[in-house]
């Protein structure tokens, strides 16, 4: 009697031990493609957290916009006739786009037509320190044939504001800061 | 029999008497012995049945069956392999045998190479009827020993434990064990550390009966030694008082066999502690003749438990490999739900209100993300370096290589100029700055006819963020 308990202890040991032997086996090859499933998700969920990181990024930008006390960029024409004399900067309105919550990039032309070069820099320092601040997005100089130093400057600058266009669109500024409008 | 006891019985019967040794063995290793006193009530009832104490506290009892009552033997096998070895030499013992194989219980207790490389094996064979009249003896005697052991394999290993073979004495390398009970002498002889035989003489010893013993005695040796050679002789004179019987035997017996003379010292619980010792103690030779039917019961129940516990272990090994399994399952897939989760919750941060098909998060949440930046990435430019620290170097570069530009058009990742220089070379080293500064520079000259000054064009790429 008690061999027989002995032998089915052993046999349903046996059967038990192969039982999970099985198991292990189809678990392993389970797990396998469960784990290639797992990389795959991984690398996903990574490339949303680097997408999610960006937009991260550019609502702390944003937000830094928000608190700001004046949204509306500085009039490029008062900086011009502040930084540069003897010359009369043109300004154009080159692109106006609407952004996200209420918020507007506005891309201007300023055109020296006869400036002297070395004034320019404290205009470009001036417009950038503004807030919103102004940034060159592009700039061409031509050195004037007549005398050294003088130059037409074309500058091309962008901010980002609220409440209505800078400069009122186009407009000239007159050597008095009165500014015109052209259209 | 546990599988390493820690105390062990042993008890020897010559002459109707019994001698009980109890010995134990330390933690270390370390064996202790004391000879039980006949009237000593665990002498005269070593645990009897051999199953509580045993099983419960790990004891041991051993006895032995007489060399007259069994037989040692060295079978030649002409076989190289052990495995396939093991399997002929039954027949090979069944062909030495004046009984059946089947009558008797027999064990293989060394196995070892012969020269010529095949296995020569030592078995150890005694017929039922012998062990069963052997362990009525015992039971007689009120104990039941787990373990039925043979008289010259235990003699063997004992002196070889209590005397070690000396390697230094080359002029004796065989051995000669006479042990002289009160009933019957036995002679076992070997070379070096390996057991030769076992032969047993039934004569009573006497001083007077001295030439018949010695002739006996050297008939057997003249079988199992060569003429001449030097002999280790060790005495166990089991019986008090026969040191010149000792001492007689070896006189003449050194004539044809010349050697020292050792006298085992404690020689009536010689037998007794060679029992306990192999009990208790690994080592070679060892034997018990107690198998088959006549397994002890403590025996059979602790191969029973070991069984029982084995099958246990592997029914337990078998439930834990399941578990593991399903619980690496059930993780793995806790953990891929959970990434699925995370997925589904930043897509749907980053896509907010837009129904994205399960797999296809990426390409959707790259979609609006496409549509989202154009809206808000001027806010992240507006904190991208200005141009205008580039414009004054690219100015002040213009000036230490004494150029002079002509115009100069710079964008973020784009730079033109043009301009004249002076000096062929001074548009060279404009080059060279324009290069410090992060640009690759394209540069053209023209060959200054009537003009005095070189004339370039640049067109430069790159220049930083």
């Amino acid at each position: 009697m008690k061999g027989n308990t002995l032998l089915v202890l052993q046999a349903c040991a046996l059967a038990i031990f192969l039982t999970g032997i099985l198991v292990s086996i189809v678990t392993i090859r389970q797990n396998l493609g469960l784990s290639a499933k797992i990389r795959g998700k991984k690398e996903t969920l990574s490339q949303l957290a680097a997408i999610k990181q960006t937009r991260d990024r550019h609502q702390a930008a944003l937000r830094v916009f928000e608190s700001l006390s004046n949204a509306a960029p500085a009039a490029l024409a008062s900086l011009g006739h502040a930084a540069v004399t003897n010359a009369t900067p043109e300004i154009r309105e080159r692109e106006s786009r609407n952004l996200t919550a209420g918020w507007t990039l506005h891309q201007m032309e300023v055109v020296f037509s006869e400036v002297e070069l070395n004034q320019i820099p404290c205009f470009l320092h001036m417009a950038e320190n503004e807030r919103p601040p102004w940034r060159l997005v592009e700039c061409t100089l031509a050195s004037s044939r007549q005398a050294d130093g003088f130059g037409r400057v074309t500058l091309v600058m962008e901010a980002v504001g609220k409440s209505g266009k800078p400069d009122g669109g186009r407009q000239t500024a007159d050597k008095g800061g009165e500014s015109t409008v052209k259209r | 029999m546990p599988s390493r006891p820690r105390v062990c019985y042993g008890m020897t019967l010559a002459g109707g008497g019994a001698v009980t040794v109890r010995a134990w063995r330390s933690s270390g290793g370390t064996m202790r012995q004391t000879v039980l006193a006949p009237g000593d009530a665990a002498a005269r009832h070593p645990p009897a049945d051999g199953l509580a104490e045993s099983v419960r506290s790990g004891n041991a009892t051993a006895g032995c069956l007489a060399v007259q009552e069994s037989l040692t033997l060295w079978l030649n096998s002409p076989l190289v392999s052990r495995v396939k070895a093991e399997k002929v030499l039954p027949s090979l013992l069944d062909i030495q045998l004046p009984f059946p194989l089947e009558d008797c219980i027999y064990r293989f207790v060394e196995f070892r190479r012969t020269p010529e490389g095949t296995v020569s094996a030592l078995v150890c064979a005694a017929r039922r009827t012998a062990i069963q009249a052997c362990l009525e003896r015992y039971q007689a005697q009120g104990t039941d020993p787990m373990l039925l052991d043979h008289e010259g394999l235990a003699l063997w290993t004992q002196s070889l434990a209590e005397y070690p073979v000396d390697s230094r004495r080359r002029q004796t390398p065989y051995r000669v064990l006479i042990y002289l009970a009160n009933d019957h002498t036995t002679l076992v002889i070997g070379c070096g550390e390996r057991y030769g035989n076992a032969h047993s003489l039934q004569m009573p010893i006497s001083p007077t009966a001295d030439d018949g013993l010695v002739n006996r005695l050297r008939l057997i040796l003249n079988a199992g030694l060569p003429s001449g050679v030097g002999v280790q002789w060790l005495f166990c004179i089991a019986r008090a008082g026969e040191r010149t019987m000792a001492e007689m035997l070896h006189r003449s017996l050194t004539r044809d066999w010349p050697g020292p003379l050792t006298l085992i010292k404690e020689p009536t619980s010689f037998l007794a502690r060679a029992l306990c010792e192999r009990a208790l103690k690994r080592g070679p030779l060892r034997c018990n003749l107690r198998q088959q039917i006549f397994t002890h019961a403590a025996v059979r129940r602790a191969a029973d438990a070991r069984a029982r516990a084995a099958a246990v272990g592997i029914l337990v090994a078998g439930l834990l490999l399941a578990g593991f399994s399903l619980t690496s399952r059930l993780l793995g897939e806790r953990q891929f739900n959970r990434i699925k989760a995370e997925i589904a919750a930043v897509a749907s941060e980053l896509a907010p209100g837009m129904t994205i098909p399960y797999g296809r998060e990426i390409p959707e949440v790259q979609k609006a993300w496409e549509k989202q930046v154009l809206l808000t990435a001027p806010f992240l430019d507006a904190f991208a370096p200005s141009l205008a620290p580039r414009l004054a170097a690219v100015v002040k570069a213009g000036q230490a290589s004494a150029v002079r530009f002509e115009t100069l058009s710079l964008r973020r990742n784009s730079l033109a100029l043009t301009g004249v220089a002076e000096d062929w070379d001074q548009c060279g080293e404009l080059e060279q700055r324009l290069k410090a500064l992060g640009y690759t520079v394209k540069l053209e000259r023209q060959e200054a006819v009537a003009e005095t000054e070189v004339r370039f064009t640049v067109n430069a790429e790159g220049g930083g963020p």
